[in-house]
């Protein structure tokens, strides 16, 4: 009876101290869940980072937030969160993956719209860093691509990333360099204009480069076309893989790539080199990795079955100790070397230049809307104001960010000699068990809006000085661009216009129809829509 | 009115108002009975039938913020089937539909049912049971990793088929399966074939496994062969299930196999190979265009829901039996 008692009373004295806390702050903190991009769930047993950063919010910045963290699968992101969005419970903060999801969730009325001034007073800070060009003003001439990006109709309603390395090719140009090798190629007679990477993929598929006594090689399947476009000023984002055409001045106006007569050039000289046998037959697939693998793998010319391939980017072909860390190669550099040995090597090609002395690939964009944060129109204002706040708090306070993008130092990082961070053997999957990263979304798209931020991911990391410094050489940099920033308000009527495209294109490529159907296959297309964005393009660009 | 109208009686049976009376006796005479059967009616109803209402998102210009009673209606009403079948490869996915699903029920649907035949006939237990186990194993493949396998078999440089045509039967040319129209459906056919063909033969092994012995050892006793036991006892028995697959096959004729033919075609062989539901993934489903999808899945139902009809009616008239 008496140990009852005890135990009621004791109980009573805990629910009062549970209640404690509650009843002595001041405020209820501001609960804000966020979706951002993760690498795996969250664990909340585990997770010592979102209360770290929900504290020192509070402590250092005044800010008093509860913070949740939302884990949404990467695969199905976009039909996970359209259909949270349908039936109202989507999170606060979620991401925007294309320029054309941006528009629909726009023109649903799903997100937040918030005029220049709002930002600039919530986030002095972020909004000075980014208009100065950020780190070292290296993006000074980005900005007003910036500004266009963020805005839909005048409004903003996105904070785009912004980044030094999107002045790299987005693709790279990669030859096989055994192949090279067999046929006496050194690097410097690497081909510089159309007729000598021509000639090399006439090499490619008849001097028998695998050097097995059979004719059963090609010179390149779907994705070195892009060297071609790129030789004649082009940028062809995704033909025979369903990307959309840039657009190109022209005369004062604005084409699109996929209609011009440069596009009509290049088309003709690949019908020759398929009739030729220069071309897989199977680059009708539009991807060269074999269905349900890693997407950037070019699985031919890993297995030897063409030489040039312009499948990914510099990063998925990662070198050890030159382009990326001394102990880890990229993923399609790992994939190659485990199928055609450690020792076998591959080439970093210069882009062929064409009759006028273009050349290169579309750069990847230092401005860009996907994988950045919008904000559910359910929110009020003030709302709206503390996440801008607290982003420009990730831009000042450097403990701040580096706690919720590395973790704690000494248990989750540690900073190098040469001022680089160590992981301490823990994978992404691991940091984000405990919550890094989950504040992702909070400070920004890939990282804060601060020289720290730009420094450890940019410009520190000897590695990507070196991949930037490659992209400086010639005829290996780039500049092509989209002359169109922003997205167009019928953008969805691509979809069937790509469609058009791809398929008169592979019906004269592979001789099922002739180079004079050109004209009707231009006619159907802008016919089917490509009018109508043509004069939206062309709205937009004199308004400029 | 007296209570002897409610008895069953050949005078009531004809009159479907009275039937319907009657049968509410019925349901209160059992009373256990109805109420078990309560949360079946009560499942459907929610959802099943509420969210038929949805259909209406299909002549609306449907934001989600506004919800579906909200949104405006479309201007005209149509504005999302005229955009729909206004577009140039829209047509083009109809007939592929059609062709598709045409030649997959003409092919693929009498195959399981000779397997089954065949299966019934097989007399050494352990290799009938090895065989069907073999045969079934495919459904449970995604079209996704069956595709990446089928890239490969069918590849025209290095696939599997290509090189046995080659060496074995000395063709010169490689052919390109899924890059050519010519080839294109009837790989179709044959791969979706090989992958259900196991699966849907289950069924009717299991209505053959019903059928009395009797019937078999009296026959045998008459000096039937086998054949002639599966002509006039195996088949007539199978007739009733038949028909209803049938029936349900052509129900879904206007969904010729997004899956299959999404992971498998490529641009070389839109011209035969593009059908509705690609269409509609490819023109954005994925970016929320709720009322064009909607319109394009209600136009597909209507289709089916009269050819099911129509081939109850004549499946009817023919044998006797159908769903309803």
């Amino acid at each position: 009876m008496k140990g009852s008692r005890m135990l009621a009373l004791l109980l009573a004295a805990l629910m009062v101290l549970a209640f404690m806390p509650a009843s002595l702050a001041d405020e209820e903190p501001i609960h804000i869940s966020v979706a951002g991009y993760m690498f795996g769930p969250i664990d909340a047993e585990q997770d010592v980072i979102t209360p770290l950063i929900e504290q020192k919010l509070k402590d250092d910045h005044g800010i008093n937030v509860d913070i949740e963290v939302v884990y949404v699968e990467q695969a199905n992101y976009a039909e996970i969160i359209n259909t949270r969005l349908a039936g109202g419970t989507a999170p606060d903060i979620f991401l925007a993956q294309s320029a054309t999801t941006l528009q629909s969730y726009y023109d649903q009325g799903v997100i937040k719209t918030w005029d220049e001034e709002f930002f600039k007073t919530n986030a002095p800070h972020v909004y000075d860093f980014i208009m100065a060009g950020a780190a070292y003003g290296d993006l000074a001439p980005y900005v007003d691509q910036w500004k266009d990006a963020s805005m839909i109709d005048g409004e903003m309603c996105v904070v785009p990333s912004f980044k030094p390395d999107g002045s790299m090719p987005y693709k790279t140009l990669i030859y096989r360099g055994d192949w090279l090798e067999k046929l006496g190629v050194t690097e410097d007679q690497l081909p510089k204009t159309v007729d000598e990477f021509v000639a090399l993929m006439t090499r490619f598929a008849k001097e028998d480069p695998d050097g097995d006594g059979q004719d059963n090689t090609y010179g390149m399947s779907v994705t070195a076309m892009k060297a071609l476009f790129g030789a004649y000023g082009l940028g062809e984002e995704g033909f025979a893989g369903g990307g959309n055409g840039i657009f190109v001045e022209r005369d004062g106006k604005l084409v699109n790539s996929d209609v011009t007569d440069e596009a009509k050039e290049v088309v003709e000289l690949l019908t020759k080199m398929y009739a030729d046998g220069l071309i897989d037959p199977e680059f009708v697939n539009g991807r060269e990795s074999v269905e349900g693998s890693y997407w950037a793998i070019s699985h031919g010319m890993v297995n030897g079955l063409y030489g040039a391939s312009a499948n990914a980017s510099i990063d998925h072909y990662r070198l050890k100790g030159i382009t990326g860390p001394a102990d880890e190669g990229g993923r399609c550099a790992n994939e190659y070397w485990a199928v055609n040995g450690e020792d076998s090597t591959f080439v970093y090609a210069p882009w062929p230049a064409g009759p006028n002395g273009d050349y290169g690939w579309v750069v990847g964009y230092a401005v860009a809307v996907s994988e950045s944060a919008v904000y559910n129109a359910d929110m009020d204002d003030e709302k709206l104001a503390v996440i801008f706040q607290i982003m420009d708090a990730f831009a000042t306070d450097d403990d701040l960010y580096m706690t919720a993008a590395y973790g704690i130092k000494g248990e989750h990082y540690e900073v190098n000699d040469d001022g680089t961070i160590g992981r301490n053997g823990l994978s992404n999957e691991d940091l984000n068990l405990v919550g890094v990263w989950g504040c992702r979304s909070l400070y920004g798209a890939d990282r804060a809006f601060s020289q720290t931020s730009y420094d450890l991911v940019f410009y520190k990391d000897p590695s990507i000085a070196n991949r930037l410094n490659w992209f400086k050489k010639d005829q290996y940099n780039s500049y092509i661009q989209n002359a169109v920033s922003v997205t167009l308000p019928s953008n969805d009527l691509f979809a069937e216009l790509n469609t058009i495209r791809d398929e008169a294109w592979v019906n004269i490529i592979t001789g099922k129809a002739s180079i004079d159907t050109w004209d009707d296959y231009v006619a159907a297309y802008m016919a089917a829509g490509g009018q109508t964005l043509q004069d939206e393009a062309n709205a937009w660009y004199s308004g400029k | 009115m007296s209570a002897s109208d409610f008895r069953i009686g050949p005078r009531n049976r004809q009159n479907p108002l009275l039937r319907f009376l009657r049968s509410f006796v019925g349901y209160k005479r059992h009373l256990t009975l109805t109420l078990m059967f309560l949360p079946v009616v009560v499942y459907f109803v929610t959802f099943k039938y509420v969210p038929m209402g949805g259909i209406i998102i299909a002549f609306k210009d449907y934001k989600i913020k506004q919800g579906i009673l909200g949104s405006a209606w479309s201007q005209p009403l149509f504005a999302n089937f005229i955009k729909a079948f206004n577009t140039p490869t829209f047509a083009r996915s109809v007939t592929n539909t059609l062709a598709i699903s045409g030649l997959k029920l003409l092919f693929g649907f009498p195959a399981p049912i000779i397997l089954a035949l065949m299966l019934n006939e097989v007399v050494h237990e352990r290799f009938k049971k090895a065989i069907q186990t073999i045969t079934y194993l495919p459904h449970f493949l995604s079209w996704v990793v069956l595709a990446g396998m089928f890239q490969q078999l069918l590849s025209p440089n290095n696939g599997a088929v290509n090189a046995v045509l080659q060496r074995v039967f000395r063709m010169k040319d490689s052919i390109y399966f899924l890059g050519d129209n010519r080839y294109f459906r009837g790989t179709l056919i044959v791969t979706d074939i090989w992958k259900n063909v196991g699966w849907s033969s289950i069924l009717y092994l299991a209505t053959i496994a019903g059928i009395d012995p009797m019937l078999y050892e009296a026959a045998t006793v008459d000096g039937a062969t086998r054949l002639q036991c599966t002509r006039h006892i195996t088949l007539p028995s199978l007739a009733p299930t038949i028909v209803v697959m049938l029936i349900l096959s052509v129900g879904s004729i206007m969904d010729a196999g997004f899956d299959q033919v999404f992971n498998l075609y490529n641009t070389a062989v839109y011209q035969t190979g593009d059908i509705i539901d690609t269409y509609v993934y490819r023109y954005g489903l994925g970016d929320m265009k709720y009322s064009l999808a909607t319109a394009v899945g209600l136009f597909k139902n209507v289709i089916a829901f009269v050819l099911v009809v129509v081939t109850n009616m004549i499946a009817k008239r023919i044998s006797g039996s159908g769903i309803w």
